[in-house]
């Protein structure tokens, strides 16, 4: 067993055959309140899709209802061949090989760090303690935490939680790792430790669908950018188009208000 | 009390240390208590010094009785807790039924039904007093444990279960890796109070013959007419006993205190 | 100097309060009622268990029973009134000894060790300790060899049945729980007094339960304060008096339908 092994990517754009990901004429309302308008979109292997757009837009929401966390009221969803709906068995499958990282990090408090990334892969892959901790190791050195590896989140900043999270998604070796606006919750000094890790992920050819307000990273990073305007996606283009030369007038003032902020 | 002194660990000693030699000093002083106990109370003035073994083996049985309703009691209490929380209704019926009329009836009259009325409806169970006091006493503080576990299962923010699902793990494992730590945590404190207080109800089993410390006082009360020393003897007996499982159950807080909560 | 005077008259008539205060509460604690008090206050406090039926129960919440009649007639022949009192069993003449009343009557039977304690009167009357068992399958006390007897806490019944080869004695703080026990398997046998066990059995008319034999006879009398000899002279002699003038022959057919007095 190499070290290596898992490490790399499908880093291969030029093969798409079917999409990763398709979304088609999703729609979700929290009680009475309409969300998600009829979204359709998908997402190919080895892109990185960044979602902008409003708070309350409905970005989050269409995020979550990619691994169930949402469940989505009527449309199709279908994730890697796997159709998204109340199966237990399929939806588990599934979220192992979605992963996703939050805004509030949601580290478990009564384990260490090592012990956060480890746990998944135990469980679900049923890999060996030694294999898992192994690997474990690695991936916290890729996003620089290998140091604190028995310390327990409560004694981290929150930037080095959130790059424990995302090595403890990356230990389960998904296809495709979704963003629920990563930087939100974090001081301004350490928003750059984890956009620096998502670029990193990014440029091994991770799958990545990210909803963030973090302009530049979209621009640097993004193959597409998703628009989300009132539950529709008003805007799909990439950065180039969107940033350069933006013709939608309600597109250019949201830029500009983010750009100001 | 051990607030009152300095912490009697090496300085450089981790809360992790500290607390899992606290749990074990005092499970060793339990044991050396009850040990013991016969020699200490034998010191004791008359009546009281030549019953010293019965004391001693009084005080023996209340600590069985507490230890095996409370691991039953710890039981009941995570399975009530959940079949409230249950998505299946009559499973949420029963614990809720099995919460309100255990909480709602005296733990006295709980005793002399499971001793006297139990028995006959179930005929194929044959057990002593010993056995019968210990389903009245789990019965009784795992009713009071399921609210304190419902309580810390329900704390358990949401986004730790998001977190967990979205990586993959089933129900089962979510539950035992991530959500009954927790809960577990949140639960300790009114936990070890039922338990002290346990230790305490235990006494009631001497209603239903079994001779355990309350017993063995009133045996001895009955046959000399003195009322005081054998009061006094138990007392102190439960007072130590108490006193040591409080410092067990603060060390076993401590031990779980991860973000340093506690002084 | 008019000061100090003052302040030491002060202290002086503090000193006085205290020590005479201190000489009353000694002094009460001390004293039993004589037969002159208790003339002067008209009453005769008397106290009893209560749940020992036909000898003393309560009836609609009113305390009856044989030996509530017989204390009655026997306070009338004194010329006093009766202020009854009850408590559990084993604590009865533990309350004379601390003289919160003049008499206890509630079918203790006389034994060396209790007149240690207290002062009997003459007994009212005889009884013994009869062997009770489901089906009458226990009949002799060579019958109990190897079985488990029940018996209520702090009775002779207790302290004969342990001189027995038995397996075990089960003590029950009320003399009913040990009742129950037999009927639910609990014990083989239960010791008590023959005319408690007859009337209970007589109250459950298709019970399987039997009496058995004497496992010992013993005299049953009232008992007053340690040496309080003024008082239980006339006790005495009253409890004479309605034993010859017909007083106690009515009121024992009434329960027994025989005479139930030591021959």
């Amino acid at each position: 067993m190499t070290s290596t092994h898992g490490m790399e990517f499908a880093n291969d754009r030029s093969m798409t055959a079917a999409p990763l990901i398709t979304v088609d004429k999703v729609t979700k309302a929290f009680g009475s309140v309409p969300v998600l308008k009829g979204v359709s979109t998908h997402f190919n292997a080895g892109e990185v899709a960044v979602i902008i757009g409003a708070s309350g837009s409905g970005k989050s929401t269409l995020l979550r209802t990619l691994n169930r966390l949402e469940k989505h009221d009527s449309g199709r969803i279908v994730v890697d061949g796997i159709e998204v709906g109340d199966d237990p068995k399929a939806l588990d499958a599934l979220r192992a090989e979605v992963g996703m990282v939050f805004q509030q990090f949601n580290l478990f408090p009564h384990l260490t760090v090592l012990e956060n990334v480890m746990l998944a892969p135990r469980r679900v892959r049923k890999l060996a303690r030694k294999e898992a901790e192994g690997r474990a190791l690695e991936l916290l050195e890729r996003v620089g935490m290998q140091a604190h590896a028995h310390k327990h989140p409560f004694a981290l900043s929150g930037g080095q939680q959130q790059r424990v999270a995302i090595a403890r998604s990356l230990a389960m070796q998904p296809r495709v790792m979704l963003f629920d606006e990563p930087t939100s919750a974090l001081d301004p000094e350490m928003v750059k430790e984890v956009l620096d890790v998502m670029k990193q992920l990014a440029s091994s050819g991770m799958t990545m669908i990210v909803v963030t307000h973090e302009m530049g990273f979209a621009r640097e990073v993004g193959d597409r950018i998703l628009f989300f305007d009132h539950g529709c996606i008003a805007q799909d283009a990439p950065p180039e188009q969107f940033f350069g030369a933006q013709e939608d007038e309600r597109v250019r003032a949201f830029i500009g208000q983010i750009a100001r902020q | 009390m051990m607030a009152f002194f300095r912490s009697p660990w090496p300085a450089h000693w981790g809360r992790k240390q500290r607390s899992n030699a606290t749990m074990g000093v005092a499970v060793v002083a339990m044991i050396l208590v009850l040990w013991l106990l016969a020699h200490l109370v034998a010191l004791a003035p008359e009546p009281i010094g030549s019953n010293a073994q019965a004391f001693a083996e009084g005080a023996r049985v209340t600590v069985e009785l507490t230890l095996v309703s409370g691991v039953f009691g710890i039981v009941l209490g995570v399975l009530a807790a959940l079949g409230k929380l249950s998505r299946i209704p009559p499973l949420r019926w029963i614990a809720a039924f099995y919460v309100w009329v255990i909480r709602g009836t005296p733990l006295l009259i709980q005793v002399f039904f499971a001793y006297f009325a139990l028995p006959e409806l179930l005929p194929f169970v044959k057990m002593d007093e010993f056995g019968w006091a210990c389903v009245a006493l789990s019965l009784n503080v795992g009713a009071y444990n399921a609210e304190a576990i419902r309580s810390g299962l329900l704390a358990v923010p949401k986004g730790q279960l998001e977190a967990a699902r979205s990586l993959g793990m089933n129900n089962w494992f979510t539950f035992l890796d991530v959500t009954l730590p927790q809960a577990f945590k949140i639960a300790l404190p009114p936990l070890v109070n039922n338990i002290v207080a346990l230790l305490k109800d235990s006494s009631l089993a001497s209603v239903i013959g079994l001779v355990e410390l309350t017993n063995t006082a009133d045996l001895l009360r009955a046959k000399t007419y003195l009322p005081i020393p054998s009061l006094v003897t138990s007392a102190a007996i439960y007072l130590l006993l108490t006193t040591v499982m409080t410092h067990f159950s603060g060390a076993v807080e401590r031990r779980f205190d991860i973000e340093d909560k506690l002084a | 100097m008019t000061a100090s005077k003052t302040s030491l008259n002060s202290l002086t008539r503090r000193v006085a309060i205290a020590a005479a205060a201190l000489a009353l509460f000694a002094g009460s604690a001390a004293q039993a009622r004589t037969i002159e008090d208790i003339r002067k206050s008209g009453t005769l406090i008397v106290a009893s268990e209560g749940k020992f039926a036909p000898f003393n129960f309560v009836d609609a919440g009113k305390l009856t029973g044989f030996e509530i009649d017989v204390a009655d007639a026997v306070a009338a022949k004194m010329g006093l009134k009766v202020e009854w009192k009850t408590m559990g069993f084993d604590g009865l003449l533990v309350g004379l000894q601390q003289d919160r009343w003049d008499m206890v009557i509630a079918s203790h039977g006389v034994t060396e060790e209790r007149a240690k304690a207290v002062t009997f009167a003459n007994p009212h009357y005889c009884t013994g300790g009869v062997i009770i068992s489901k089906d009458g399958s226990l009949k002799t006390a060579g019958d109990l060899t190897g079985k488990v007897v029940g018996v209520q806490t702090g009775t002779t019944y207790y302290d004969n049945a342990k001189k027995l080869p038995v397996k075990d004695v089960k003590n029950f703080p009320q003399d009913n729980s040990a009742r129950a026990a037999l009927e639910t398997g609990h014990v083989d046998a239960w010791v008590t007094d023959k005319f408690v066990g007859k009337a209970s059995l007589a109250a459950t008319p298709g019970t399987s339960l039997k009496l058995g034999d004497f496992l010992f006879t013993e005299k049953i009398a009232a008992a007053v304060s340690k040496g309080n000899t003024g008082l239980v002279t006339q006790v005495n002699k009253a409890l004479a008096e309605i034993m010859a003038d017909g007083t106690y022959a009515a009121i024992s057919k009434k329960w027994f339908n025989e005479d139930i007095r030591c021959k």
